[in-house]
């Protein structure tokens, strides 16, 4: 029934707040809506780790698929903190809380010490250099181990192992490193330095092959070079 | 009790300059620290950096750093304020004029000697100001006066004095 005179005035003002009075529900229930989803994706997603927390824990490759997923929608495990009653990350809840605790605060000593170092040593640090810079000789290498383990799913670090010596060092920067740079790092470890004397006497490499392969350590800060012998000298970093 | 050298003093490469910008900066880095370290123990206010002194040049290894090199540390050491040239001479800043500054002023304030006039050689008595080179007090001096709390004083149009406020 549409009203005539004066109160169709009214009527229009009644409208529009009408209108707007909808919109706002509209939007809390929207709201409420989608509060609710993400609840109940939170509850699923932690529902989903639990159920798979043997595998989360036990297989690196399942493990770094989770964290994917976590990131590719934008969930930060290691933040997220969704057992309360633990009072602990989503992350250390579930993998055991104090073990991993342990370990999570050693990977960030190690990181500093690898940062520290970079410029250095090119980003290439041996597990008994880390132990004497952290100053603490209650750790061992297997900590070391653990600790860089705990940092996989994050990705950029490793351990890598060369030289007749399997003298581990920890990898804090992305690289390749080729075989014939491994080969003459091991040669390194062993005789405290290198010179093209002294890979051409052991290994049967022409000399483009070494000059190339000693330039890539240079020019990558691996080796420190001494020009002041009767013939170049490589050396590797020390823990200055 | 002698000198402790670094470790790096006795690692070979250190007196070759490094191709790697960030491994050389690193080096800098190094050098500069060693070298304010060396000055300090020796209380060394100034090196000549054409003569052929310990710090530069390791014996037992046969290790030196060149001219070139010598040039680029000092460069980056003025650049970072840790000294400067004196004509030929590097003054190092073992400590910076703003700290020799700083504790000569606490000196005068507390032997009250605010608003008097001191000879150059008066001050000297100041703590661990004995020994002090002549260039790094009145740079000390300057910063004083920068701040307004230091005048140096002229008789006859010869600088005879500072007086402090």
């Amino acid at each position: 029934m549409s009203r005539l005179g004066l109160a169709s005035f009214d009527k229009s003002a009644k409208d529009a707040k009408q209108f707007s009075d909808l919109s706002s529900s509209l939007n809390q229930s929207r709201f409420k809506e989608l509060a609710n989803q993400l609840e109940v994706f939170q509850a699923a997603l932690l529902q989903f780790a639990t159920e798979h927390r043997d595998e989360i824990r036990n297989s690196p490759e399942f493990r770094s698929k989770f964290i994917n997923m976590c990131h590719t929608i934008g969930v930060d495990p290691l933040a997220t903190s969704a057992n309360t009653n633990q009072g602990g990350s989503f992350w250390a809840s579930l993998l055991g809380r104090d073990i991993n605790d342990y370990y999570f605060q050693l990977a960030v000593k190690v990181v500093e010490a690898c940062r520290a170092t970079k410029d250095k040593n090119g980003g290439l640090m041996s597990m008994s250099d880390i132990i004497t810079y952290l100053g603490n000789s209650n750790i061992t290498e297997s900590d070391i181990k653990n600790a860089i383990d705990s940092l996989h799913p994050l990705g950029g670090f490793d351990i890598i192992e060369f030289g007749s010596k399997r003298k581990k060092m920890v990898r804090s920067v992305p690289m390749q490193l080729s075989n014939d740079q491994s080969t003459l790092l091991g040669i390194c470890q062993n005789i405290g330095y290198l010179s093209k004397t002294i890979i051409s006497d052991n290994l049967q490499w022409n000399n483009l092959r070494i000059s190339s392969a000693l330039e890539d350590l240079v020019s990558s800060g691996l080796v420190w070079i001494d020009l002041q012998a009767t013939e170049p000298r490589y050396y590797l970093p020390m823990l200055f | 009790m002698s000198y402790q050298y670094p470790k790096a003093y006795s690692y070979p490469p250190f007196f070759t300059k490094q191709p790697n910008p960030q491994t050389w900066q690193s080096q800098l880095q190094l050098w500069k620290d060693f070298i304010i370290d060396w000055s300090k123990f020796h209380r060394a206010y100034r090196l000549n950096p054409t003569s052929d002194i310990d710090l530069f040049h390791n014996q037992t290894i046969d290790r030196r750093l060149s001219p070139q090199v010598i040039d680029e540390i000092l460069k980056y050491m003025t650049d970072n304020g840790s000294g400067e040239f004196d004509s030929k001479e590097f003054v190092i800043y073992w400590k910076s004029p703003e700290e020799w500054a700083e504790s000569l002023y606490k000196w005068i304030e507390s032997t009250g000697q605010i608003s008097r006039v001191l000879t150059f050689k008066e001050l000297k008595n100041a703590p661990d100001f004995n020994d002090i080179d002549q260039f790094v007090l009145r740079k000390a001096i300057q910063v004083l006066s920068k701040r307004g709390k230091a005048q140096i004083m002229k008789v006859d149009n010869v600088e005879a004095g500072v007086k402090f406020f």
